[in-house]
């Protein structure tokens, strides 16, 4: 009886033990793997679709069995090595690995060089200009000296830091401040109290702006889950929100903002869906608007 | 007087700005395809409407486009009108994968709007895209009839797109 006891334990001790080890393991390569619909999270942390179901490719990947080499070399091969946080050393990415070094070690054996060229001729002039003079002459090659002592141990300095500076989240941040002169539209949604009655919960909300005339494209959207109690939203859309490349807020002069909730969670307006329209508006770099959800889309 | 050693590192730090510039001017969100020059990814599933069983050597035998959309997806609604349009000209066989979609749902939306595909591949789960390298809807596929991916495009299709990347493949 005893016996069975302790051999059940292993058992399971043993289970939760592979169980432990192989979650680890799921944790670590999700990690390391970039969601490509959203910048700067890796799989383990974006609640996009696409890293849901890759997520789980990595999951039921690794209960087959597979190596954590074989699930990258799966990424890469379908969504090459920009899935990959750590790119592989190949040969287009030798210069990304060794580039640094390669120029700070360049730029060693020419320090060395130089401060040894110069300290001769120094030595030289010391020799030759054994008088008065001395010091006139000297000081100002030593101030070269100087010079170039400081601009070649500032290089790899700088290469280091502008390295970093390119690495993706720097970038977007230094693509934000450039951009960040891109129109903006803050929202304040308010949905009316008989409206906000007749909310379930399964709602969702969209919140857009499209130009005052011609194409509905949105050229910003935001959604957002309705709940019952929520009487107020805060949105902002901005030029990233875009659907299509060149239909951006950027793009237009007059646009009207929209706010929809929507019971079929569809992106086209139905009949029976909750909204409020904002008056068209001259569009400026920063925009704020307040918005009533007061009416409901009748039958066509 | 510049010492000619100093024009070293200010051509040097001006060779990486200028890297680093026009990286930021390109899309991140852009990611070449793998796929391009090499065969189409081996999957097998089951038609939208008929539920029959296709593969992709039931495709074989000329080029075609594989639309990747789905009814949910926003830019396809968008593009719609341009793919009934080019399956209008007759030029090329136009095939979908619907992407993580409902049977009911895709149907309904092409009877409401049109269906422009030959046959349509249903991939409810998203598998046979992510082998495909899919990330998001829409995205379409130009492949030649040896089964070989020669362009894919990312976002809603148009006319420009006809004319720069389907008009000099069939002419051919």
């Amino acid at each position: 009886m005893n016996r069975h006891i302790v051999f059940i334990l292993i058992l399971i001790f043993n289970i939760s033990a592979t169980y432990a080890e192989n979650n680890n393991e799921y944790n670590k390569i999700i990690e390391n793997l970039r969601c490509l619909v959203c910048q700067n999270q890796s799989l383990s942390e974006s609640d996009s679709n696409l890293a849901k179901d890759l997520r789980s490719k990595v999951k039921s990947m690794l209960d087959s069995g597979k190596s954590e080499k074989e699930i990258y070399k799966f990424m890469s091969d379908r969504y090459t090595d920009y899935v990959l946080y750590n790119p592989p050393l190949k040969k287009s990415t030798f210069l990304l690995w060794y580039g640094p070094f390669l120029i700070l070690v360049i730029s060693i054996i020419f320090l060395i060089r130089f401060s040894g060229k110069s300290e001769k001729s120094s030595f030289k002039s010391k020799f030759v200009n054994n008088d008065n003079e001395k010091l006139k002459i000297n000081s100002p090659k030593k101030n070269k000296k100087y010079f170039y002592l400081i601009a070649f141990l500032f290089i790899p300095v700088l290469t280091l830091s502008i390295y970093s500076y390119s690495s993706e989240y720097m970038r977007y941040k230094i693509s934000y401040y450039f951009e960040s002169k891109d129109p903006i539209i803050d929202i304040t949604i308010t949905i009316h109290n008989d409206i906000l009655t007749n909310i379930s919960g399964n709602e969702v909300l969209f919140v857009y702006a499209r130009r005052s005339n011609g194409m509905r494209v949105p050229l910003a959207i935001d959604i957002f889950d309705v709940t019952k109690s929520k009487k107020n939203y805060n949105v902002r859309l901005d030029n990233t929100m875009s659907m299509i490349k060149a239909q951006t807020l950027a793009s237009a002069d007059e646009v009207i903002v929209e706010a929809r909730i929507s019971k079929h969670k569809k992106a086209m307006t139905m009949p029976g869906d909750f909204i409020g329209t904002s008056g068209a508006f001259k569009i400026k770099s920063s925009n704020y608007i307040m918005l009533k959800i007061n009416s409901v889309v009748k039958e066509e | 007087m510049i010492h000619k050693l100093s024009v070293l590192p200010i051509s040097i730090f001006l060779v990486i700005l200028y890297f680093l510039f026009s990286g930021l001017s390109k899309d991140p969100t852009l990611i070449p395809s793998p796929l391009i020059g090499k065969p189409v990814p081996e999957f097998s599933s089951t038609t939208l409407f008929e539920k029959k069983t296709i593969t992709n050597t039931d495709l074989l035998g000329e080029t075609y486009l594989l639309n990747v959309w789905g009814s949910w997806c926003y830019g396809c609604s968008i593009e719609h009108d341009f793919i009934m349009d080019i399956n209008s000209k007759k030029t090329i066989k136009i095939y979908g994968l619907n992407y993580k979609d409902k049977r009911f749902a895709a149907i309904n939306w092409l009877e409401k709007k049109g269906n422009p595909y030959k046959s349509i591949i249903f991939d409810d789960t998203g598998s046979i895209a992510i082998d495909f390298g899919v990330y998001g809807a829409p995205e379409t596929f130009l492949i030649n009839d040896e089964g070989i991916v020669i362009h894919k495009h990312i976002g809603p299709i148009d006319q420009a797109y006809y004319k720069k990347i389907i008009l000099p493949v069939i002419e051919k």
